[in-house]
């Protein structure tokens, strides 16, 4: 009797979780947020490698994984202009780069720009904001680089050579952004991860830093000081120091856009780093 | 060698059509000329170092023989004077034929390496905030706190002269 109800318990528990396997959606599959018409793809369970390097001021190296155990939904695009328009309708917000009553904002970048831009001049309170109204969320850094990179091993998300067909640069978008999915998507279906404009992520629960490089960003360079960067460093590589530069972290430019996160799970160990407090709280 | 009238017309219309789309090619191109003589030449991301021959310095001024200087022979090219034991730090740019303007070749607001966009007729620094000067040196857009030194330059018998003081 005792066996026939353990079986029965087993077999009931198999169905639960074939049923659970059975809704998850399919890599790449879309979703559309009714509120600001995103369409999200899905981004599968998995893991993504985060720590600081040892350096002058981090003199303990860290390396951690952050999982994602049930994978999430992530902006296909970077967030257009007619979308956060339609939020200031909305809402009435005023962007923090408006309040300061700066020269150029989201509405006048210094280049011209139609509503399938990625919205700029965007501070990372600007979008934690619009998250907020759109009932989604701003990815953390492990997410945004896990969607990034797309379960590749490659050197780039697109393989081991460099190929312009995937990020707008400066030496091929010319004087500003580029239209959003312009160029080809990552294997999981996002577009512009690398390239056209940064992307705010939240690094502390307080703090943002932008990922993906941009449109005014050169696709590599070297000078005689041995200095390099290049777009697509800039996208993976940048913040892994701490404590991030404060150039880095400037807010309210021509290349400072967002995307957004719908997680359905939590993901474990989600800091970047643990023990170390926010530049903003010391 | 004799053509009909129809291969006159076919062979005319696919000029015209290639010739118009030139400009378009030009402007989306620019920014990645092909480098294929041995000359480095510059574009919006990358400057060369001017030519050691070409230099000659003074007190208190700069002499460059453009005659042994083929990184700023064509107008539209820009050469960086990096002489760190002078305390020399410039960027030298030929603007149009005959012109040629003499700034410091480091931003204002992080000490990063400008380029000439020939594109824009503007400099941009190259890190990640890329401020935006004109060739005033003013700043046209970015977070640079004030704008770029302009040295005087002079021109005569393809020799520049460049005040530093």
């Amino acid at each position: 009797m005792i066996n026939k109800i353990f079986i029965l318990t087993l077999l009931a528990l198999l169905q639960t979780i074939s049923v659970s396997s059975n809704e998850l959606p399919r890599p790449g599959e879309k979703w559309t947020n009714p509120k600001d018409k995103m369409v999200f793809v899905w981004i599968p369970a998995g893991s993504q490698p985060m720590g600081f390097p040892k350096n002058e001021t981090n003199p303990e190296p860290s390396k951690h994984k952050v999982v994602f155990p049930s994978g999430f939904w992530i902006g296909r695009t970077e967030v257009t202009v007619k979308q956060f328009q339609k939020f200031v309708q909305e809402t009435g917000y005023v962007t923090e780069a408006e309040q300061a009553q700066a020269k150029y904002t989201w509405r006048s970048p210094g280049f011209s720009q139609t509503g399938s831009h990625p919205v700029v001049y965007m501070s990372s309170n600007d979008a934690l904001r619009y998250a907020q109204w759109a009932g989604v969320a701003i990815p953390t850094e492990a997410e945004w680089l896990y969607a990034c990179h797309a379960g590749t091993e490659t050197l780039y998300p697109w393989g081991d050579t460099w190929d312009d067909q995937y990020a707008w640069h400066r030496e091929n978008a010319g004087d500003g952004t580029r239209p959003v999915a312009r160029k080809k998507a990552n294997a999981w279906g996002v577009y512009d991860m690398v390239g056209n404009v940064w992307e705010w992520c939240v690094v502390f629960p307080n703090i943002g830093l932008p990922r993906g490089g941009s449109w005014s960003r050169c696709k590599g360079y070297k000078t005689r000081q041995g200095y390099y960067a290049e777009v697509f460093k800039d996208a993976v590589e940048a913040t892994l120091t701490f404590p991030p530069s404060p150039y880095f972290m400037a807010e309210g430019h021509d290349d400072r856009g967002f995307r957004c996160i719908l997680r359905t799970g939590t993901p474990i160990n989600p800091q970047h780093e643990m023990g170390i407090k926010s530049p903003r709280d010391q | 060698m004799k053509h009909t009238r129809r291969e006159f017309i076919q062979h005319s219309t696919m000029s015209v059509g290639l010739v118009a789309s030139l400009p378009l090619f030009q402007t989306a191109c620019t920014c990645m000329q092909a480098q294929k003589s041995d000359v480095q030449v510059s574009n919006c991301c990358n400057t060369p170092t001017l030519e050691k021959e070409s230099l000659y310095i003074g007190d208190k001024t700069l002499l460059i023989d453009l005659s042994k200087a083929p990184s700023l022979q064509q107008p539209g090219h820009a050469a960086f004077v990096a002489e760190d034991e002078n305390n020399i730090q410039l960027i030298v740019i030929h603007t149009r034929k005959g012109t040629y303007l003499a700034l410091s070749r480091f931003c204002t607001h992080g000490m990063q390496i400008l380029s000439f966009n020939q594109e824009q007729n503007h400099l941009q620094c190259n890190s990640f905030n890329h401020s935006v000067f004109g060739l005033d040196g003013q700043v046209l857009k970015g977070p640079a706190p004030k704008p770029l030194q302009v040295y005087p330059t002079q021109l005569a018998d393809q020799k520049l002269h460049i005040t530093l003081a």
